[in-house]
């Protein structure tokens, strides 16, 4: 009987160099849309509308949080919470909790007044040309939007803007 | 003279495996670090420019439509109406906040309640001859946290005053495509009545 012949095991070699040349897209897609920022932004259930427009005011606006820690997020958890006292109004880079009209005024009289200081500009009725953007949560108690009202004409801010998201389309 | 001999190129080769490993290692913690941005849009709510707040009896009554948010139960009852008993009135149910949030798409809840108080503004403001000069939302601010029994309507979730203020627009956006003139839209301002009883005004 013949010998079967020894079948001589060939190697394979892959070439890399495609996949090096992917992974460097996506190394340069990801730094290109990179952009860094400070978590100044906290993590509200925004309400809808339809008639909204892009605005951007985010740049120089100044961001009120109308906020509960403990609201659980997303339609799971959309029953209102109607305890006041989880919700209370969050200024940027502040830990205090501020519930009233007398506590919110001050604050804010102090950051137009810096806001005027630094860029001289006040309308011809002697208000503020700062924007204040409103982020509230949709289950937040609307008693808490009337203390920022409030607090605005006490700090002579006129423009404000309320954060909304746009609807999903179907 | 010993001849030189000429020199044979050498063959220089690159390892380029760290050089893979360390494109993985930017790749992942780009991965690991990105956060989508939420889609965020803005509604304007600029307050009035003369000083303070108005007194609600600052225009005539006839040229005030007010849209009243009652807040029962759970339950959001939109009661459009002008204080003059001779004009109508509409009440739209937009149902509970579960409502409006959830659903397949959150449109759905949303939009259905939306067209129902634009056509409820609609409605009125024909009724009134097209000659409403300004919108009030009205809302309690009930802060006790108290119990139905003791505050019967408290204060609406503030999805629902966007939804007001939402409709207010899309209705100011109607009437100035069918008459043509910026002027005849409604100012929109807030009316809100404190625990004391006090009522104030507040809007553009």
């Amino acid at each position: 009987m013949a010998r079967g012949k020894r079948r001589k095991i060939s190697q394979v070699s892959m070439d890399l160099t495609p996949m090096i040349d992917v992974v460097f897209q996506l190394i340069i897609f990801f730094i290109l849309t990179m952009t860094i920022t400070t978590l100044t932004v906290k993590k509200v259930e925004l309400p809808i509308a339809e008639t909204a427009v892009e605005e951007d005011t985010e740049a120089d606006a100044y961001m009120v949080h109308l906020y509960n820690a403990s609201a659980v997020g997303g339609p799971q958890g959309g029953a209102a919470n109607l305890n006041p006292d989880g919700w209370h109004i969050a200024l940027p880079n502040q830990e205090m909790e501020y519930r009233t009209v007398q506590e919110l005024s001050d604050p804010l009289t102090q950051v137009a007044e810096d806001y005027n200081n630094r860029t001289g500009e006040l309308s011809e009725l002697g208000l503020s040309k700062m924007i204040l953007l409103i982020r509230g949560d949709m289950r937040c108690p609307s008693h808490y939007f009337s203390v920022v009202l409030q607090a605005c004409i006490a700090a002579k801010i006129q423009k404000i803007r309320v954060s909304i998201k746009p609807p999903r389309n179907n | 003279m010993p001849r030189k001999k000429p020199r044979k190129a050498e063959a220089v080769e690159f390892d380029l495996t760290p050089m893979i490993d360390v494109t993985f290692q930017l790749l992942i913690f780009f991965i690991v670090v990105m956060k989508f941005k939420q889609i965020e849009q803005t509604q304007a709510a600029d307050l009035p420019t003369d000083s303070g707040f108005a007194m609600p009896t600052d225009a005539p009554q006839e040229a005030i439509i007010t849209l009243r948010l009652k807040w029962q139960n759970e339950i959001m009852v939109y009661d459009v109406c002008v204080d003059t008993a001779a004009s109508g009135r509409a009440q739209i149910n937009a149902g509970t906040l579960t409502q409006l949030m959830q659903g397949r798409d959150a449109r759905d809840g949303y939009k259905r309640s939306f067209d129902e108080l634009v056509a409820g503004i609609h409605k009125v403001y024909n009724l009134m001859g097209k000659q409403a000069k300004k919108l009030e939302i009205s809302y309690n601010e009930h802060n006790t946290g108290a119990t139905s029994l003791e505050a019967p309507e408290l204060t609406a979730p503030w999805g629902f005053v966007t939804l007001a203020m939402d409709a207010a627009t899309q209705v100011n956006m109607d009437i100035e495509e069918q008459t043509g003139d910026p002027e005849k839209k409604l100012s929109v301002v807030f009316k809100y009545t404190q625990p004391q009883g006090n009522v104030k005004v507040a809007g553009s």
